[in-house]
């Protein structure tokens, strides 16, 4: 926790949609043979989305992880320290566990205006 | 207590209480997050029943941990305006003579909100072709798409119209400020705004917790 991360959940962010053309990339494959999926991809929305939506709750909650780890500088030595870094590894083992993937190894790789950021793995065990 | 500020009161905890109810099927980072979480949405249903400036207050203080937690927020702006707005209510029952000051807190918050996401918008070029709106329309059409997303991701011309709309509401809400009659009619506009940020984007949190501060607004100049 740092004195950013403190300011950030005081002063809310009214920049809603502002710039397309720069939101972050992120994508996800099982194996290195399969193709990447956009991991950002949001949920089905449900007849009864306005009282209950959890789904896209978390979906949200994932582009907002991504969104605000890049505000934090990217050391890749402190990267697992990063308190957003860790929040983002969460919600995506969470949403492949769910989708049945529970051994191995996942790749995950974040993109901006179409260039690599960062890449990292995800053990599954 | 007037009866605008119960309205109030009633929308945020439910708002708060669905933020909590919806964040229980989430993972958490630890098991005394899961537990504050159920805790919140317990005290927001206790508060919808029993306005209590210490419960708005530790409400609001649960709410800042939760996004402090989440590195800033879990679901973007409606987080903050939720913590926002807790400590509005909190201030308006601890000093009930004095809550017109709290209202010119909740009108204020309101109005910038709408009109800082407008500024922030129009000075994209792209945003007044509609390009913008186009383009966030197809990043997020999910695997089954509703009507709306198919129907503005097909007649770009839809999108024209549905971005300048969106701009021109936001840009111009501060109106309401100079003309207090235009209030009404502007809160209806919005209503359809959030509406629509749901069908297209899912943002159900935002609908119910701008929604909340609506009777402030109503009431405000009346």
């Amino acid at each position: 926790m740092n004195a950013h991360t403190l300011l950030r959940s005081l002063i809310p962010s009214f920049r809603f949609f502002d710039q397309p053309d720069i939101e972050p990339q992120l994508h996800i494959r099982i194996h290195s043979q399969q193709d990447w999926q956009d991991a950002l991809a949001p949920p089905p929305l449900k007849w009864y989305g306005l009282f209950y939506n959890p789904r896209w709750a978390e979906h949200h909650a994932l582009s907002n992880a991504l969104k605000n780890l890049l505000q934090d500088p990217l050391d890749s030595e402190r990267l697992p320290q990063l308190t957003g870094f860790q929040i983002l590894k969460l919600l995506l083992l969470a949403r492949l566990y769910r989708q049945g993937c529970r051994a191995g190894e996942a790749e995950v790789r974040i993109q901006l205006r179409g260039e690599d950021i960062l890449s990292f793995s995800l053990e599954l065990a | 207590m007037s009866q605008s500020m119960q309205m109030f009161g009633v929308l945020l905890c439910w708002a708060v209480t669905l933020q909590a109810v919806e964040q229980l099927a989430i993972p958490a980072r630890h098991w005394v997050d899961r537990a504050l979480t159920g805790l919140r949405a317990v005290l927001a249903l206790t508060a919808l029943v029993m306005p209590h400036w210490g419960l708005a207050l530790f409400l609001a203080l649960l709410c800042y941990q939760n996004s402090v937690r989440w590195n800033g927020s879990l679901n973007g702006g409606s987080d903050g305006v939720t913590l926002h707005l807790l400590l509005a209510w909190t201030a308006s029952l601890l000093f009930t003579d004095s809550s017109h000051i709290s209202n010119l807190y909740v009108v204020s918050l309101i109005t910038l909100s709408y009109f800082v996401a407008g500024l922030s918008k129009a000075v994209h070029l792209n945003w007044w072709t509609g390009e913008a709106l186009n383009k966030i329309i197809s990043q997020s059409v999910a695997a089954c798409p509703s009507r709306l997303q198919r129907l503005l991701a097909k007649k770009f011309w839809l999108c024209r119209l549905a971005a300048g709309s969106v701009l021109l509401f936001e840009l111009s809400f501060p109106l309401t400020l100079l003309k207090p009659t235009l209030m009404p009619w502007y809160l209806a506009g919005g209503l359809v705004l959030h509406f629509g940020n749901y069908l297209l984007f899912g943002l159900n949190r935002f609908f119910w917790v701008w929604l909340a501060a609506y009777p402030v607004l109503l009431d405000f100049y009346s």
